[in-house]
């Protein structure tokens, strides 16, 4: 379970929330720049600057250090981009947090990454030879695909989506979508949240629970944050 | 009360190694603090490819530098000084073995190694890499800076053994050919001057030299912001700072450890 009470960052807030197991959530916002602000306090690398975000009901921001590492190993998060390590081949990107985890090889990990593989089908490139290029080589759905990969194998009940299709054209985007949701349904009680601020993506392919960035509006503590703030209000609700 | 200009003017030029010395510590402490993670087959990787680029892939163009420093030194005793035979030997145990190729290697680790991590960081931060890496539940401290800072003292120590034998090689070489002498009787007086402690000098030199060096560029690397024309601001902080560092860190230990 996701909890949002009382969230607000500088430019923007979101009335409280509580993402249920099992639901697919969009958060849309209004720049990219909102969905990392948001993608970093989900994860506890900073404190909203108002009100508290709960991830599986602990505030990763204020758990210590470790018990938050910990924590996010859980947490499958994929970064716009991919956020593949430039340095690493395609492969070891796709393995590094398992590996990261254990002193040993991970046990059956070959098992699951070609399980992985022929769950993405399609969507995967055939043949193994861009699994070993640099990911600087790979296109940017190639990129996100490989991302995709890292997350299945860190087996999350919570996957985060930071713009997933941003910059990609649309049969990639339908099926990069496709996948995520058909991986959102494949284990019961998994939480999918996409943090997006692509309105197409609404209009297209939405059906599940949305939520909006508003402008940041007036608190007790501050009652005036901007000048030109008004406080909207955020629809929770099936699209 | 406002104090006068030139101490005004000194402290403010203290300020940046004063921050840099803060910051290379903490780094250092970070990585000792976190080494226990190097047991992690991820960190564990990056710690090998680390000795391999700072101790290994270097071999060969340090074994002719060292060689050839070995040479030069006996030459510039002989010819310049007048010094020759069990003399020379002793001085190039004493100056060039024990002090010098401490120093050299650092420098060398400085200008391969050093500027490659400051840049490689620099690179990972400003392109989200280090922001990813934390997502993933992968702490910067064990994944980057203690397989790094470990790497390079290692790494250093085995440049530093290298250079001790092509030094003591290059400069017994040159000895034999001047003075005919046999190489067996240079290389006794070699191994009667130095003592069963002293092979672990330079070593023990070049893994605190190395490990400040890497301390040093790690801190530049991650405290870059996020313009990519700060890469170059960054490096050469390190390379400046490192040199200081590498010359200041071998006087002291030259003077605490004799």
């Amino acid at each position: 379970m996701i909890e949002f009470h009382d969230f607000a960052d500088p430019e923007f807030q979101l009335e409280d929330a509580v993402l249920q197991p099992g639901t697919e959530n969009l958060i849309l916002l209004d720049t990219a720049e909102q969905s990392a602000d948001i993608l970093n306090c989900l994860a506890g690398l900073r404190a909203p600057a108002r009100g508290s975000v709960l991830v599986g009901g602990r505030n990763l921001c204020a758990l210590p250090r470790e018990q938050r590492l910990q924590a996010l190993t859980t947490v499958g998060i994929i970064p716009q981009d991919g956020g593949l390590l430039s340095g690493l081949p395609v492969w070891k990107n796709i393995l590094l947090p398992r590996q990261f985890q254990s002193k040993d090889p991970p046990v059956g990990i070959d098992e699951e990454f070609d399980e992985a593989v022929r769950f993405c089908g399609a969507a995967c490139d055939p043949g193994d030879e861009w699994l070993r290029l640099l990911p600087d080589y790979l296109s940017q759905y190639q990129r996100r695909i490989a991302a995709f990969l890292r997350l299945m194998l860190s087996r999350p009940s919570i996957c985060i989506y930071e713009n997933l299709t941003g910059n990609l054209p649309g049969r990639q985007k339908e099926a990069l979508l496709a996948l995520a949701r058909r991986y959102h349904g494949q284990q019961s009680g998994r939480i999918s949240v996409y943090l997006e601020f692509d309105p197409e993506l609404l209009a297209e392919h939405w059906s599940g629970t949305l939520l909006r960035s508003i402008p940041r509006g007036p608190s007790p503590s501050n009652p005036k944050p901007h000048a030109d703030a008004t406080r909207l209000r955020i629809s929770i609700a099936p699209f | 009360m406002r104090l006068p200009q030139p101490f005004l003017s000194l402290a403010h030029s203290l300020q940046q190694p004063l921050k840099t010395t803060s910051g290379g510590l903490i780094i250092f402490y970070s990585a000792l603090a976190y080494s226990f993670n190097l047991r992690r087959r991820a960190a564990r990787e990056v710690l090998a490819k680390q000795i391999y680029f700072t101790g290994v892939e270097p071999l060969f163009n340090v074994l002719v530098i060292s060689l050839l420093v070995g040479y030069l030194f006996v030459l510039l005793l002989e010819q310049v000084h007048q010094v020759a035979g069990d003399a020379s030997t002793r001085l190039l145990s004493q100056s060039v073995v024990m002090e010098l190729s401490p120093l050299v290697c650092g420098m060398i680790v400085l200008t391969r190694s050093g500027a490659a991590i400051t840049a490689e960081i620099a690179s990972m931060k400003q392109r989200g890499e280090i922001r990813s890496l934390c997502l993933m539940g992968i702490d910067v401290e064990s994944y980057l800076i203690a397989p790094r800072l470990f790497g390079v003292a290692i790494g250093t120590m085995l440049l530093s053994f290298y250079f001790t034998i092509g030094c003591s090689i290059g400069g017994l070489t040159l000895s034999v050919l001047l003075s005919k002498a046999s190489f067996g009787s240079f290389f006794d007086v070699l191994a009667d001057s130095l003592k069963a402690m002293d092979l672990l000098y330079p070593p023990l030199k070049g893994a605190i030299t190395g490990s400040g060096v890497a301390a040093i560029a790690c801190y530049h690397g991650l405290r870059v912001p996020a313009s990519a024309t700060e890469t170059p601001k960054a490096v050469i902080a390190t390379m400046t700072e490192g040199m200081f560092f590498v010359l200041i860190a071998n006087t002291l230990m030259m003077v605490v450890l004799h």
